[in-house]
Order: C-alpha cells, then structure tokens, then sequence
C-alpha cells in the first residue's frame, strides 16, 4: 500500500498575488500591482532571476546557449501574459521556473524535421524555429561528437525522459536549484512528497542510465 | 537499494555545467517587457467576474487580448502539460525502459492548437473571468491515470484536454487547486498593505469586545529549511563503464514489491542516503530494525486515570452523524479528502477597509507505511501561535479557517508535567523524554494506539539565569497607538521587575527613524522611558533593527545571552529597498550569538515578517494578545525566552517495522525535515529550545496483527525517538535516544497518564477543526465530554479549563453553522 499523498487544501491568501517567501519578490510583486513603478518592478523581478532561469534552461538543453537564450525569452514573454495566473503561492521565481520547463519541454516536443527556412512552422502559432537547426530533443544527438559530455549527456537525456512529475521535480531540485519546500508549495504537496519523488527518481534514473549506454 | 549510485546519480545531476548567460539576453528580456502589465492574481477560476483588476483602461484590455494571443499558445500548452501532471503514484519501477524509449521518440502528442482556438479558449487570460471551459465539479474524478509505464503522449491524451488543468488534478490527486484565489478586491488588498501608512482605524470598543474584526492570523509556519544548493564538486564519481556495471546489479534490485512487516531487513535498506554533494558521512539511523530487548525506558507515567472514562469517544448525537454522514462519503478514512466548499475566507472591516487574512496550509499528514519509511523527522521548535489564533475565533463566535489550526502548536500550548520536578537534571543533561501511549480513543481499529513523546529541556533556576544582555526594540508607529502599546508597555514593567541584577537592558524605539531611550545599564532611563513611550507616525523597523543591533553588539558579552526583542504589531514590510540588508545583518548577528525574539501584539497582528525575522535570528516568536499572556511571556517563561539550552534541535522518531505497520504523526507538517538530513548539522534549520521549554509530538500508530491479538512482551519495542541538538555557544553536537516499549502502553484509555488525555483532546479538537480525514467523523459536541473530563483531573489549572470551556463555545457555534 502507498503512503498517500498528503492532501494540501486550498488556502485563502492575505492578499493573494502576493508570495509567501521572498519578501523582495513579494514587494516587486505588489509593486505590479499598483498604479506606478511597474516597469520597474518587472525589471527587477527580471534581474533576480534571470541568469537562474538561463542556467536552467542551459542545463536542459545540454549547453545549447543560444536555444537556452531563446528560451529563457519566451519563458519571460510568458510569464507576463500569464501573471493574472500566479497566485502568489510559491514564489515567483519557481513559478517562472515552471513556465521555463514548460517552454522547454514545448520545444522538445515540436515535431523533430528541418525547418526549411521558406516554410516556417507558422500555421501553428508558435514562433517558428531558429533558422540554424537548433531544436533540443531529448533523443541522442546526431553528431556524437557534440555529446562529448557523455555521462552527462545521456544523465539529461535520461531526466528528460523521466514521468513527468518526477522529471519537474528532479529538474527543478537540480537545475532550477529551487528548494524543496518552494517545490512542494508548486506542485501542492508537501516537502516529504517531494522528498520521495526524488528518491524514486534517482532510482529510475540509475537505471536508466544503463539502459541509454 | 544501492544507495551509492543513487548518490552519484544525484551529484552527477548537481555538477551538470551551466554556463553565465549572454550579457545582451537581460536587455532583450526587458525589452520583451509589456506596455501594460496584466495584474498578477486575477484569475479565479469558477468565480464570475467577482475579481476585477482595479485598473482596467480599455487599452489594456486590447493589448492584453494580443498579448494572450501571442502567449496563449505556449500557455496552453503549458497548461496542458499541468493536465499532465497527474500523480505518479500508480507508476511502476520496473519498466522504466519502455518508458524511456516510448518518450523519447517525443511524438508531438501535444496538437498545435491554432489561433482561433485560443481565441476562443483564451480570451478570459488576465480578463479576471473563470477560464476557459466549466470548471469542473470537483468532487468528480477525472479520468483516473492509467497505471501505465505508457508513454507521455498517452497520458496526454487520455485526460481531456479542455477541462481545467487544475480540477483534473485536484480530482486525481487531491492537491491544492492552483488557481483558487479567493474573490478579493485587489484595491482593498492594496490599502491593507499600507496600513502603516495609511490613517489607522481606530480598534475601537476595547480589547475583549467580539468586534467584527476577526483575529489576527496565527503565526505562520517557519520558513522553509534552507537547503543548500547542490555543490559543483569536482565529481570523483564512477567512470561511467562503473556506472554501467554498477547499475547493472542493482538493477534487479530497483524493482522490489513493497516489503511486507515480515522483512525489515529489505524494508531497511529502502533508506535512501542519497546527498546533496556534501561528502559527509550521511548515517540514516540504523540499518536494522530495533531487536535488542535493553529497556531503556524513560519515565513513563501512568496517572491513576478514571476508569469510567469512556474508552472510545463514539460519535454520536446530531451533529455527530451529519458528520459522520459526510465521513461516510469516503469510505477509507484516509482516502483524500475532497475540497467541496472553498475555504473560509476570514474578512476584517476596519473603518472601511476590507483584509482578508489567510493562513498557508502545509497539509495534513497522511498514514505512513512503516515498511516503506519507517522515520519520522521534524525539527524541535514550536511556536504556540495557533491555540491563541484558535481561542480569539471562538470568542468572537467562529470557527477558524482550518489552514489556521496547527496540531503540534494547540497540543504544546499546555504544560504537562515536568520530568525534572522530582529528579533535577544531571550534569551535562539537557533533554528528558516521557514517552508512553494507550488505546487511540478515535482509532478505527482495535490496533490503533496514541503514542506520546514529551521531550522536556532543563529547566534553569531564574537566579541561575546566565546575565542577559537584552536590547529592546519597540514599534512606536502608529498603529501601535491604544491596546498595543500598552500592552507592550504592561509587558515591560513585568519585564523590568523581573530582571536579575545582572541583566542589562536596553531600549530603542522606533516610528519613523529610530531613537535610543536607554542605552545598557541605564534602569532609570528604562523604566522612565517605558512610561514615555507614544505612539506617533511611520513604522520604520529597519532603523530599529538597525539601531537596536548596533547596541547589542557594542555591548555583546560572552558567556551571557545576548538578545534582541522586537516587539511590534506587525511590519508589513522592513527598509524601503527590502528586507535583505537587515536579514543578513540578523543572521550574522545570529551566528555570533545575538538571538532575535520577536513578539507580536494586537489585533491586527500581522506575524508574516515578524516570524521571518525571528527565524532568520535563531530566535522565537510569540504573540500577546492579552495581559495574562505577556505576563507568561515577560515573568513565569521569561528564563525561557531568555536562555536557550539547546540549538538546532531536531528529533527523528523510528518505528519497528514488525509491530508497527503504519504510523502517523499529528502535525508538525511544517516541520519537517527530511529523514537522510536529520544529522546535517549546519544545513538544517531546526529549533532553539529555552531552558525548561516542552515540546510533546503524538503519534497515532496501527500495531501489526500480531502485535494485538497475542500480548506483546513488555519489553519489546515500538520506537526509538533520538535528539540531535547544539550546546548552545557553538558547542558540540549530541544525540540521545530513548526507546518507547510495549510495557509503556496503557492497556485501556482510562488508564492512559492524564497529560496523554490531555494532549489527545487538544489533538482531536484540532483535527476536527482543521478538517482533518483522521478526525474520521468526531464532532465538536463529542469532545465537550472528554474535554471536561481531562480539566477535572487538572484542578487548578487554568490553560485546561479555558480548553474545556472553549470546546463547549466552539461546539455550540458549529451546532449553529
């Protein structure tokens, strides 16, 4: 029998889009709110948290530095639009963290053929793809060459290949370098859960790795 | 399990290079910045257009409609991969392959959602309206996830993909609803963060009246834990031919079916010790399970008990059966509990002004197979914060919000007795334990006990008290004005009596700017600037901080406690650029020794930052909302407040697989530590313990069948409960353990010691408050009984008298609602 997932109600926040932790954030966050001073506070925000937004989106891509650049935009492009959204329950940096993973995982997903440059994928609404080739997927690379990191490589291939609770959590404890109980707060369960998806994970991914060589 | 390669795994995914971003990225971002910025939190879902952004100006409304478009279609899919999100609980290990390979060929399972479609479902983005599509009812699952090793485009697929994301989580797994934002008037919000600086509102009609101010929100949980950032250590790790070889034994391993009682020895090697990239030696308390039969017994104390108090407390009456109607509703008393009505919002009128307090709920903690984990971990301080939130409810005629009731902190709101009163403590002892349980009065089952673990620091004679060197930081802003600042100045007349001649106190006050009115050593100028005090202006808590820690360390003295209290109604917020300067500054003053207690009072009491501080200062927080209150905290606790006996306090309970199946701990959700971590000495944050300060944790357990149909050996355990904590100074590190034995169990309710009873009824008045699945149908009415039973046996003391009085108030209001 599992352990059941300790249940996390909803809560009634003091004022709502404001986060809990991260009393800078929280007054950034107000600051949005409010009638003046937004820019700025945006900018702020962003300066806080964008090189570990970039790191993240480094580290998944495999130290493509451009895609991540490129990513960590569209993440932040995002994170605007959807703002209305945040409720202000974890912070606002895991909840850019997750709009990241998201984008990420977006443009993993997108179907993995050359873009000829004359017919972008624009039908869809997204953005069309870099000219150069530069689509992450989690599949190996074609020129083996560029996964000169090995153990590294096939350890992000195999992450990213992860169910996906367990892969937003692992990305997140150790990419993203959020803290547990701020992943707890994201997902609505607690810190213990957390704690045990992580476990399950490097399990997995031991495994996995022996099956990726 | 092959903990090593776990471990490895783990710092390989830590050491994964990451490189600094191009310096023109942060322009282009900025850059992407919109005109208008939507407001953040409008959304309610399932809420018509209650929520409205207080600035609408038509443009914006446009430019966001474009905005949605052109951010809708990664939203959506963002959203859609939220539908994803649905619990991995089912997932199977052993197939992890296929899972791999299904994945990775990464078929688009996701359809390119066009523009109109967005339009369509995406208009209501930042337009304040419930999203797209009908909510769905919550209490109907969604279709439940396969228990699959299949791939993710088909979990995609099977869950519908224009319900709401969060419904369809909530309904598999019942978590938060991300979304759920109470209908709040942002203006209103906006005012009531600048409460400081706005005019007050007169807290009219005195003190005690039921005014419709609602309480003050309880203190809030401790803050999370600061878990280090995984380290970029050179990896010594395996070549990855080990790593394959390695992995290929433990590979057989990986895929073990959950190891029933009868084999500790597999369910011990489930003790995962993966680690953060520290390289030390990280040693999950024991590999096998608890056999040696030495009694170590703590006191157990069995009070004669009154054998015709009932020994379960059965549901019964009206109201019992509505909610054992609505327990009925799910059949397995640990099956999720369904959010069927929305929280209670808590709204205060003030002159005008509407604040809805809301209270972070950590959860509620589930049974936990001791086969799978048998450790319980959780750091050892604990504010009492909630019991007084609880008490204010009930006298202005409600129920708190359940968010707001803290197990742990009703339960150790009361003083049980104190295993030192007999025996004082032995030199170089800083801890006792009185550990003992009986038949649960609210069990399911015949297996079901409550166990109680009262872990007890030695108390220090008030003439024994090292000197304190107390600095005194009193909020002299505004909002003080009336009942706060009296009740501060009441505070510190009790204080000053109380003083040892060798304590040095100073005071500085602090509205706009802040001020010395008594510098170290100077009684005259303190007790006459106690009387000085007023209330006037802004609440600038950074310059008194600021001052206040300048004091203390020019006359920081080794070998005393060096302290810092601040005591204010709340600050909403700490210096004008953020609270980081004045954070660092506490924590480093921390680390040198001065500790920050912080001490909230009034009605209005906004404990947010007051908490954080205290936290960040290794301190405590306590809250005073009454005379009687600050009496406790200024004269009978005041050794307490001041001399701290233990540092970075944390207790791990461990549990014998083979008698006990299942176990819970009541509480402590945001205390918890993780178990691998429980001999991290410097990156956890645990408690700091005041001299003859008592912290008691009840355990709800199911003892295997075995264990109850034929009479355990007294003799045998049940659990180990083990301490860890810091001499206070930078001292060593200790640990002492206890065991818990079947002997210390009472056979029957009635003959439970009356603290057990106690510390059950304040429990269950919790758990019932809170909503919790484990109350399992008790109503408040069915507490009335066994509350004045338990105050009976504790004549004279007034903390049970008021519970019992105060069950009766609480029931009678829930039998109105």
């Amino acid at each position: 029998m599992n352990a059941l997932e300790p249940i996390a109600r909803t809560q009634t926040m003091a004022r709502p889009w404001l986060p809990n932790r991260g009393r800078h954030e929280k007054r950034l966050l107000a600051a949005l709110s409010g009638a003046s001073g937004e820019r700025r506070a945006a900018e702020e925000l962003v300066e806080s948290t964008w090189r570990q937004t970039y790191a993240a989106l480094f580290r998944m891509t495999g130290g493509d530095a451009e895609l991540a650049a490129d990513l960590t935009q569209e993440a932040y492009r995002k994170a605007w639009a959807a703002l209305p959204g945040f409720d202000g329950r974890a912070r606002f940096s895991t909840w850019l963290y997750r709009i990241a993973y998201t984008t990420f995982l977006n443009h993993a997903r997108r179907p993995r053929r050359v873009v000829p440059l004359e017919s972008p994928l624009a039908a869809d609404g997204e953005d069309p793809p870099p000219a150069e080739e530069a689509i992450a997927d989690p599949a190996p690379p074609v020129d083996e060459a560029l996964a000169a990191q090995g153990t590294h490589d096939r350890l992000r291939r195999a992450v990213l290949a992860l169910p996906e609770e367990l892969r937003f959590t692992v990305t997140a404890r150790f990419w993203g370098d959020l803290p547990v109980p701020e992943i707890a707060t994201q997902e609505g369960v607690t810190g213990a859960a957390i704690r045990k998806r992580l476990k399950k994970a490097m399990a997995l991914l031991a495994v996995g790795l022996e099956e990726q060589s | 399990m092959n903990a090593r390669n776990e471990r490895e795994v783990a710092r390989h995914l830590a050491d994964m290079p990451s490189a600094e971003p191009p310096a023109e990225l942060l322009a282009r971002i900025k850059a992407d910045i919109p005109e208008e910025l939507p407001v953040p939190g409008t959304r309610a879902p399932g809420s018509e257009s209650n929520v409205v952004p207080f600035r609408l100006p038509r443009t914006w409304l446009a430019a966001a409609a474009v905005v949605v478009m052109l951010g809708g279609g990664g939203l959506l899919t963002w959203r859609l991969t939220q539908v994803v999100d649905s619990p991995e609980m089912a997932m199977e290990m052993s197939d992890p392959v296929a899972q791999q390979e299904a994945v990775s060929e990464a078929a688009p399972a996701v359809p390119e959602r066009r523009l109109g479609d967005e339009a369509r479902d995406e208009t209501t983005l930042g337009a304040g309206e419930a999203e797209g599509g009908e909510r769905r009812r919550l209490d109907e699952p969604a279709d439940p996830p396969r228990r699959t090793e299949g791939a993710l485009s088909e979990r995609q697929q099977e869950q519908p993909l224009g319900g709401d994301a969060e419904s369809d989580r909530v309904a598999n797994e019942p978590a938060a609803v991300f979304y759920d934002s109470p209908d709040t008037l942002p203006e209103a919000n906006a005012n009531a963060r600048d409460l400081d600086e706005q005019e007050q509102p007169p807290i009219a009609r005195g003190f005690e009246s039921s005014l419709q101010m609602a309480p003050p929100p309880p203190p809030p949980p401790r803050s999370q834990r600061a878990i280090p950032k995984p380290q970029t250590a050179a990896p010594a790790g395996p070549t990855p031919e080990e790593l394959n070889r390695a992995v290929a034994e433990r590979r057989r391993q990986v895929a073990i079916p959950d190891p029933t009682p009868d084999e500790p020895e597999a369910a011990a090697t489930d003790d995962l010790e993966y680690s953060d990239g520290f390289d030390e030696e990280i040693m999950v308390s024991g590999s096998a399970p608890i056999i040696d039969t030495t009694s170590t017994t703590g006191g157990a104390t069995f009070g004669q008990g009154d054998d015709s108090v009932p020994t379960r407390w059965h549901p019964s009456g009206r109201s019992a059966r509505r909610s054992q109607a609505k327990a009925k509703e799910e059949p397995d008393a640990d099956a999720a509990r369904q959010i069927e009505e929305p929280v209670e919002e808590v709204e205060i009128e003030a002159g005008g002004l509407t604040a809805a307090y809301g209270f972070r709920d950590w959860g509620v903690s589930p049974f936990v197979d001791s086969s799978e984990d048998r450790l319980s971990t959780f750091g050892l301080d604990v504010d009492t914060g909630a019991y007084t939130v609880l008490r204010r409810y009930v006298d202005d005629g409600r129920l708190p919000p359940p968010a707001a009731v803290r197990v742990e902190e009703i339960v150790n709101w009361f003083t049980y007795s104190d295993p030192f009163a007999e025996r004082p403590a032995r030199a170089g002892e800083t801890f006792r334990v009185i550990a003992d349980g009986a038949p649960s009065p609210v069990g399911p089952g015949a297996g079901h006990r409550l166990l109680r673990f009262q872990v007890a620091a030695r108390p220090v004679a008030e003439a024994d008290r090292k000197p304190a060197v107390l600095t005194l930081v009193v909020d002299n802003s505004g909002s003080m004005e009336g009942e706060n600042l009296e009740l501060v100045r009441a505070g510190l007349r009790r204080l000053v009596d109380n003083l040892n001649p060798g304590d040095r106190v100073a005071l500085v006050g602090f509205s706009d700017d802040a001020w010395v009115v008594a510098s170290h050593g100077d009684r005259k100028a303190l007790s006459n600037g106690i009387e000085a005090m007023e209330a006037t202006n802004g609440t600038n808590a950074e310059a008194g901080l600021k001052l206040g820690y300048e004091l203390a360390e020019e006359s920081f003295r080794d070998g005393c406690s060096n302290r810092v209290i601040l005591l204010s109604d709340g600050v909403a917020n700490v210096g004008a650029t953020g609270p980081e300067a004045i954070l660092a500054r506490i924590g480093q003053a921390a680390n040198r020794g001065i500790e920050l207690t912080t001490v909230g009072v009034g009605m209005n009491y906004n404990d947010e930052m007051l908490e954080q501080l205290a936290d960040r200062g290794d301190g405590r927080y306590a809250y005073v909302d009454r005379p009687e209150e600050s009496e406790r905290l200024f004269v009978e606790e005041l050794t307490g407040t001041l001399e701290t006996v233990a540092e970075e306090a944390r207790v791990q309970v461990e549990f014998d697989a083979r008698s006990v199946v299942r176990w819970r701990l009541l509480g402590y959700e945001n205390r918890d530590i993780a178990d691998e971590r429980f001999r991290h000495d410097h990156s956890v944050d645990a408690g700091e313990v005041g001299a003859g300060q008592q912290v008691t944790a009840l355990y709800e357990i199911e003892l295997a069948d075995d264990a109850v149909a034929a009479e355990l050996p007294a003799d045998r355990p049940l659990a180990e409960i083990k301490l860890r904590w810091r001499e206070p100074f930078g001292g060593e590190f200790q640990e002492s353990s206890q065991r818990l034995l079947a002997g210390d169990l009472a056979s029957s309710w009635g003959g439970a010691s009356r603290d057990l009873r106690l510390a059950a009824v304040a429990a269950e008045l919790a758990e019932v408050l809170r909503d919790s699945p484990h109350a399992r149908g008790m109503g408040l009415s069915q507490l009335v009984g066994p509350a004045k039973a338990v105050a009976a046996e504790f004549p004279g003391d007034a903390k049970v008298a008021e519970l019992a009085e105060m069950v009766e108030k609480a029931a009678a209001i829930a039998r109105e609602e």
